[in-house]
């Protein structure tokens, strides 16, 4: 009987529940999908509530430690997300709590910028091989300060006059047939409920979404980025340049040293600090696979737990190695854990449109775009097909009313999700998903009936630029 | 839209919830107290579910940036606090993982010794001798605490938020926690209690006191972070050459609403800044947004001015924010005994001590007794299958606020999981555990208790500087 799992149920009996606050809009996730959605909700003229399971926003940019905001522009260097994610970095600007490359090197081949950021380890973020003319060319990419980041967030969403709920994990919505009318959260107050006329999503994983009973696709392909969970982690008081050094004298020796840390299921590829406050930094952001091969699920506590245990004990394993084998390192320390797991997909809604691989290659601007995308890492596609439209319909679950998706777990194949699930795609699916919401709420229609003339107007005027 | 007055309430259906597990022992909560009670649970035989919001272990310990594991000595030569907290302090060691006197010096009085520790923490010396403390690597400890839970065979559900106990009349049955994969229930023959602010007692029917009086430093709350890169010569012969004028600098910034309080850790080159934000509630949610937001703001103003005016903090950066705010204190149970002030001024002893703690700021003396905790201070009055373990032990503010630190829980914490195992084993109700086999079980597991006690060594004597020492606040 005792110590394994059970087929059983147990009935909670119905409950009354108090009721927090009532609100125009309530968003459920205060990561980069959420920040966008609250923050534009509330310029918009929407009473909005956001509430967020940790103690800071931000989610995968500040709590994951991903502190990278990529892929702003296409191979050519011509930007294309603007927004709330432009905002976001003329913000950290001022507080000297971002860097990324200077306008006029955006698109550039000289060897001299290209190689500043391959050395450093950030390729896959900053450089492509634009196979136009054969050349590897920069990306307008920023790095940003996740603690300065926190604040300067904290502030956004106040000035935006949005009401802010820390420390409170939203676990379902309330639902009236198949209309969404608010949420229940539990927090050190209890379990408590919000009623809003609209309901956004974004938890990344579209948990209240599927709580509410919508259909979604939760297939993932073992071999794609979206099965796995990455791990980061901060190393600091590093000498990186005697490091270098060591690299530049013994390459043999280094390239041995990094396969046996491999043998030792440790991780051996660094990226290096780029921010001023960063100069003895190095940190580490490695995807896992399941170790049975299969994709990861997410959405399996069990499997989160078992990943996030190895995870640590594999940074462990690499911090250790480096501090006992590699100069620089001898008095380096474990900086920071991720506190947020790195989940990279998961499950996704199914929306009024799915978005797919062969949008990609249409070129079409949809009757609802939203946002217009940078397309890099797809070789001779992109090569072709600089951009990519994102509709309005990729937010709007199928069946249910009164609720939109704006995160990592919008409408969209496992294949494309994995390129467009990123922190400055969640920022701008967010503030589509905000301007609508308010919408919604002030013209007592459904989200899914929103005026996309209108909504278009809204977002260009919030700085979004669209076809 | 022009939104009426709030509705106040709404009627949640009833609702069937899956049964992940069933197990001996479910402890709720994986900080000091959980992680500890889930250990030894496991370590004496039971099958056992520990539960934690965080992806880490520790608690305030790690995610909480509380590096310091402090008082577990009593001014003689006697280690008073061992079993798991001593097992943390060998994992580390050799790691370059944490700082801490060597055993050899507990207790002395050497001048150069006293003045190095005193200089690198206050509580690391008591009335001019070595005190037994430690200053812990947050992400090490964190890798320490998930190989002990491991080894133990301790089934860890991580990333897992313990909402309510699932209780028939007066007996716990299990409890039900919210994850991403949504809800679900684990039933067990024990709940432990060990979320720090005794979230599972209202939903089990247990009593508890939740006033606080302002004047304690439990009634506040903090939101920790470390400093990185810190020239700490440099500060302390800075701070030693002008005490009046860094005084004055100090002054200056906490006008500014900033926080002085940069303490040492165990390396050389970081530091953490505590502080105390009073009037909060921390069974609030809108109190600990509110904390989070301002202190997040005030940090940085602190951080500024500390790198414009002190010396040595020229190339600091913020290292990182506690991840979980430093909550002090919030509900106790009421049990079947509480320790009062009175039982902490008279060195009250019982017959079921479970623990033995020394003073904080005094020596032991006989004016200043060893602090015993009784069993009866983890189980409720009348709720059955149900202890708690970790802060909200049963006790009055005062003595709360005395001994509800990390390596207190701890102690507490080893004794629920040893008397929940033992009862299961046994087949009785946990709060009808034999006390000599629960004593002898945790002797066995290094606890120091009365029976173990080293009375060779004799409690100094009260000194004038002693009974004139006002409490100071660093925790």
């Amino acid at each position: 009987m005792r110590g394994h799992t059970s087929a059983k149920t147990i009935t909670t009996p119905a409950k009354r529940i108090s009721v927090w606050k009532e609100a125009d809009v309530v968003v459920v996730g205060g990561g980069p999908g959420g920040i966008g959605a609250a923050v534009s909700a509330a310029r918009s003229g929407a009473k909005t509530i956001l509430i967020e399971r940790y103690g800071h926003l931000g989610g995968m940019a500040t709590g994951g430690l991903v502190n990278i905001i990529p892929n702003l522009s296409d191979w050519s260097g011509k930007q294309h997300i603007f927004g709330i994610t432009q905002e976001l970095i003329d913000r950290l600007e001022k507080r000297g709590a971002v860097s990324y490359p200077k306008k006029a090197d955006w698109g550039a081949t000289d060897r001299k910028v290209v190689d500043y950021y391959l050395d450093a380890g950030l390729g896959w973020f900053y450089v492509r091989k634009d196979l136009n003319i054969g050349r590897e060319r920069v990306l307008y990419t920023a790095v940003v300060d996740p603690e300065v980041l926190k604040d300067e967030l904290n502030d956004m969403v106040r000035e935006s006059g949005v009401d802010l709920l820390l420390h409170s994990w939203g676990t379902e919505a309330l639902m009236e047939g198949a209309t969404a009318k608010g949420v229940v959260f539990e927090s050190k107050s209890g379990r408590q409920a919000i009623l809003a006329d609209v309901v956004i999503d974004s938890t990344g994983d579209g948990d209240i979404a599927i709580a509410s009973g919508a259909s979604f696709d939760g297939s993932l392909d073992p071999a794609l980025r979206t099965s796995k969970l990455a791990i980061v982690f901060w190393l600091t008081n590093v000498d990186i340049a005697r490091c270098d050094e060591f690299k530049a004298t013994h390459p043999e020796e280094f390239n041995r040293l990094m396969k046996e840390l491999v043998t030792l299921d440790g991780h051996p590829h660094y990226f290096k600090g780029v921010l001023e406050s960063q100069e003895r930094c190095v940190w580490f952001h490695f995807f896992q696979s399941h170790p049975d091969g299969k994709a990861c699920d997410p959405m399996d506590v069990e499997e989160l737990t078992m990943m996030d245990v190895r995870a640590r004990k594999r940074a462990l394993t690499t911090y250790e190695f480096f501090k006992k084998h590699i100069p620089g390192f001898e008095r380096s320390f474990i900086m920071l854990t991720a506190p947020q797991l790195g989940i990279q997909g998961g499950r996704r809604i199914v929306g009024e449109y799915t978005l797919t691989e062969k949008d990609m290659e249409s070129d079409e601007v949809f009757p609802d775009t939203i946002v217009v995308l940078a397309n890099n890492d797809n070789g001779e596609v992109s090569a072709r097909h600089p951009t990519l439209c994102v509709p309005y319909r990729c937010l709007v679950p199928e069946k249910i009313d009164g609720l939109l998706v704006a995160c990592r777990a919008f409408s969209s194949a496992d294949s494309i999700n994995q390129y467009f699930n990123i922190i400055p795609h969640c920022l701008s699916y967010g503030q589509a998903a905000g301007v609508a919401a308010a919408m919604a709420a002030r013209a007592g229609i459904q989200p899914r009936n929103v005026d996309y003339g209108e909504l278009r107007a809204q977002l260009v005027a919030q700085g979004v630029k669209l076809p | 839209m022009e939104k009426g007055p709030s509705i106040k309430t709404i009627m949640e259906p009833a609702s069937e919830v899956r049964v992940i597990r069933e197990a001996d022992v479910v402890v709720v909560g994986g900080g000091p107290g959980g992680h500890a009670a889930a250990v030894s649970a496991a370590r004496n035989g039971a099958d056992t579910v520990l539960i934690e919001r965080y992806g880490h272990l520790g608690g305030m310990a790690t995610g909480g940036l509380v590096i310091m594991v402090p008082h577990l000595s009593d001014g003689t030569n006697r280690m008073i606090i061992k079993g798991q907290c001593k097992e943390w302090l060998d994992r580390l060691d050799g790691r370059g993982a944490v700082a801490h006197q060597r055993y050899e010096d507990v207790g002395s009085v050497d001048k150069d010794i006293v003045e190095y520790w005193n200089d690198f923490h206050q509580f690391f010396v008591v009335e001019g001798r070595v005190q037994l403390a430690a200053m812990v690597d947050p992400e090490l400890l964190k890798c320490a605490l998930n190989d002990m839970v491991e080894e133990a065979g301790v089934k860890l559900f991580l990333h897992s938020w313990g909402t309510k106990t699932i209780a028939e009349g007066n007996e716990a049955k299990g409890v039900i926690f919210e994850s991403k994969s949504g809800r679900q229930a684990i039933l067990a023959g024990v709940v432990i209690d060990a979320t720090g602010d005794g979230d599972l007692l209202p939903s089990a029917g247990a009593e508890f006191d939740r006033t606080i009086s302002p004047n304690l430093r439990i009634s506040t709350a903090a939101v920790v972070f470390r400093l990185g890169d810190v020239d700490t010569k440099k500060h302390q012969a800075f701070k030693k050459s002008d005490p009046r004028g860094y005084g004055e600098l100090m002054n200056q910034l906490v006008k500014g609403g900033g926080f002085p309080v940069a303490q040492r850790s165990a390396r050389e080159d970081v530091l953490w800044v505590s502080n105390w934000i009073p009037g909060l509630d921390i069974l609030d949610v809108e109190d600990l947004t509110r904390a989070e937001v301002e202190i997040r703001k005030k940090m940085i103003f602190t951080h500024d001015y500390f790198r414009k005016n002190i010396p040595g903090f020229e190339k600091s950066f913020i290292l990182d924010t506690a991840s979980q705010t430093g909550t002090r204190g919030s509900r106790r149970l009421i049990g079947e005994y509480m320790v009062t002030e009175k039982d902490w001024r008279a060195g009250t002893t019982y017959d079921d001590t479970i623990a033995v703690i020394p003073q904080q700021r005094h020596v032991i003396s006989d004016e200043f007794p060893l602090f015993h905790v009784p069993f009866r201070t983890l189980v409720p009055k009348k709720v059955d299958n149900l202890l708690v373990a970790g802060r909200s032990f049963s006790s009055d503010g005062v003595a709360n606020n005395e001994y509800n630190l990390i390596p207190h829980c701890t102690l507490y914490g080893m004794a629920a999981g040893t008397a929940a195992a033992l009862s299961i084993k046994a087949g009785v109700k946990v709060r009808n555990v034999d006390i000599k086999a629960l004593k002898a079980s945790l002797i066995e597991q290094d606890v120091v208790l009365p029976e173990t006690l080293d009375t060779s060594v004799k409690p100094l004597p009260v000194t004038q500087a002693a009974k004139e020492a006002a409490p100071d606040e660093a925790h």
